[in-house]
């Protein structure tokens, strides 16, 4: 009965795909832990059961909309912002789940945003009238709402309805219980994010780079401002299922900073960002799948986390193989044209006297 | 309609502005004429920078009116330019040296405008008076300090206004800038346009601007350079922190810190 449940045609696809694939890991001795892996990875990216069609989907749409968001969080260092976002999302889950006494989305992502929202006012309150410094702010928001989110946890868990209801997935994440309306929202969510940006490119760019110009050239600075933090807390909000409130910062920083180093141009960074978050994704949901006990959040931020280390050793440009290269072109080059120059080793001896007065 | 060149290009009246309740500027008041060069000069700590933010509503202020050409400075916004200091931005932002002077003209564009050929057009004809045409496709991030002020004020010649605050557009450029950025002063003023520089570099101030304001926290004086270059009212705006010589042609030389 669940096999019926996604389109066929992707059934189709994916099958013709691995077909000759699971016909040779079938031959396999299914007792050999990599044949084990082998066939759920054949399950998994043939849909074999109904919900992984919604699983994958799902963990694309988080990364990708996670990805194309985080990029402006990290050039407007505001990275830590989400982090803060996420883990006050926790008591809004509680919460709403107390009043209603299910799991159903529609309280629980009001709830989250609810308390979200809250503690961005709340940060940006102490550090008003607190005297408080900005981070410590942000940091202080971030566990006195987290340790709120855990104590009411807890306390449904040891309830007897909490115990079956799965809410400790929004802690860590749990892919394969995306449900169809989630990955409905999360679709939105990004069709909408992609909207804005297409629309309002020119004026996020500006903001993005130079707020202050942008003030004084008249764009709504603060609303644009305002209008993303809370496009940012929503999608953060719908991103729990998989990722969890925990790590789901990462899904904003990671994949936005792997393609900073990967391109120069803002344009490109905001395509990378998103591809990258999306293949995360889905990747981390097939670990998690993979292996009994992983949680989904943690193998989609470490995939991310692998991704990024690539792009450090190998980003064309911004690498560090690549700045290794550049700095050794430099130096041929100068000892190239230092050689039969006489002026330049004039100049020696100077170094020298300054060598022996050490 | 364009305001006549007799209506002042901007007049501050009784300006406070205060961080945690101490004053930083205090009482200013001034009225600029149209088509002059004027240096904002004052120690550090003297509140120029915070002056010019306060005035350009970047800043809430305790109290004070600004008109700019006669009217609310809402109406003018887009006759009116900034020039950051250089270190306000991110320079590994990842975008090119056009990108950055192509923004001079978002201003004009609304929300969701795109920039027209003649937006373009205006971009690059401010990248060729800076001379920095051959950078265009380059990353920001490689720019030297003194190319990085060109980009800043390409940006800032694209944005077209007619009053123009530059915050200390001298700090770490190489003498070739300076000197292009000084005759791009003295070319605006013969426009009509005017332009207030912070700057905190008391040798030059005498050839670079015409009038000057002297700034600490209060307004010390603000008239015509050699009406207000004087060693009375310098060590006055500067207190103890200001020496002044003479040379062998009875010349004052005068250090501020």
């Amino acid at each position: 009965m669940e096999r019926n449940r996604h389109p066929r045609w992707a059934r189709r696809a994916a099958l013709a795909t691995f077909m000759g694939i699971t016909a040779a890991s079938a031959t396999a001795s299914a007792a050999s832990p990599g044949a084990e892996i082998w066939a759920r990875t054949v399950s998994f990216f043939t849909l074999e059961y109904g919900f992984l069609a919604y699983t994958i989907a799902g963990s694309a749409l988080v990364g990708a909309l996670c990805g194309l968001l985080g990029v402006f969080m990290v050039l407007r260092r505001l990275s830590l912002m989400g982090d803060a976002l996420g883990h006050a999302a926790l008591p809004g889950i509680g919460i709403a789940f107390l009043l209603v006494q299910t799991k159903a989305l529609g309280p629980i992502v009001l709830g989250a945003t609810t308390t979200a929202l809250l503690a961005a006012l709340a940060i940006g309150a102490i550090t008003r009238i607190g005297r408080t410094r900005p981070d410590a702010a942000l940091g202080l928001v971030l566990a006195g709402f987290f340790g709120l989110g855990v104590v009411i946890l807890s306390y449904l868990q040891n309830s007897a309805s909490g115990a079956q209801s799965g809410l400790q997935d929004f802690m860590f994440g749990n892919a394969a219980a995306i449900q169809p309306a989630e990955v409905g929202l999360l679709g939105g969510l990004l069709a909408l994010t992609v909207a804005l940006v297409v629309a309002l490119y020119r004026p996020l760019q500006l903001m993005t780079f130079d707020a202050v110009l942008a003030k004084t050239m008249g764009v709504p600075v603060r609303a644009l401002h305002y209008g993303m933090m809370a496009l940012v807390a929503v999608a953060i909000v719908s991103s729990m299922q998989s990722v969890g409130v925990v790590l789901v910062a990462a899904m904003l920083i990671i994949p936005a900073s792997a393609a900073r180093l990967l391109s120069d141009r803002f344009e490109r960074v905001l395509l990378i960002a998103p591809a990258l978050g999306a293949a995360a994704g889905v990747l981390g949901a097939w670990l998690s799948f993979l292996f009994d006990g992983f949680s989904s959040g943690p193998s989609m931020v470490l995939v991310a986390a692998l991704f990024y280390t690539l792009a450090l050793l190998f980003a064309p440009r911004r690498g560090l193989i690549a700045q290794r290269r550049q700095r050794q072109e430099r130096l041929r080059r100068r000892d190239a044209e230092a050689t039969p120059n006489a002026g330049e080793s004039a100049r020696r001896p100077h170094s020298a006297a300054l060598g022996e007065a050490a | 309609m364009r305001a006549a060149t007799t209506t002042p290009a901007l007049e501050v009246r009784d300006m406070t502005i205060s961080y945690d309740r101490e004053p930083v500027v205090e009482g200013v008041t001034l009225t600029i004429p149209q088509g002059r060069v004027v240096g904002i000069l004052g120690p550090n700590g003297a509140g120029k920078s915070t002056l010019i933010k306060g005035v350009l509503g970047l800043l809430e202020t305790d109290h004070g009116e600004v008109r700019v050409f006669g009217g609310e400075l809402s109406g003018s916004r887009q006759e009116v330019v900034y020039v950051p200091q250089r270190g306000s931005v991110d320079w590994d932002f990842p975008v090119t040296v056009k990108d950055v002077v192509l923004m001079g003209r978002y201003g004009r564009l609304g929300l969701f405008g795109r920039p027209s050929a003649e937006d373009r057009r205006i971009a690059w004809e401010a990248m060729a008076k800076m001379g920095i045409e051959a950078l265009a496709d380059r990353q920001i991030s490689e720019m030297s300090g003194g190319q990085q002020q060109r980009v800043f004020l390409a940006r800032a010649l694209a944005q077209e206004g007619r009053l123009l605050f530059m915050d200390e557009p001298f700090v770490g450029v190489d003498a070739s800038t300076e000197a292009a950025i000084v005759e791009l002063l003295h070319e605006m003023r013969d426009q009509g346009r005017t332009v207030v520089v912070v700057n905190h570099d008391l040798q030059t101030a005498r050839e670079y601007f015409d009038e000057l304001i002297l700034l600490n926290k209060r307004l010390i004086a603000y008239g015509p350079v050699k009406q207000v270059f004087t060693a009375p009212l310098l060590s006055k705006t500067y207190g103890g922190r200001l020496a002044v010589f003479r040379d062998h042609d009875d010349q004052e030389i005068i250090v501020g810190a």
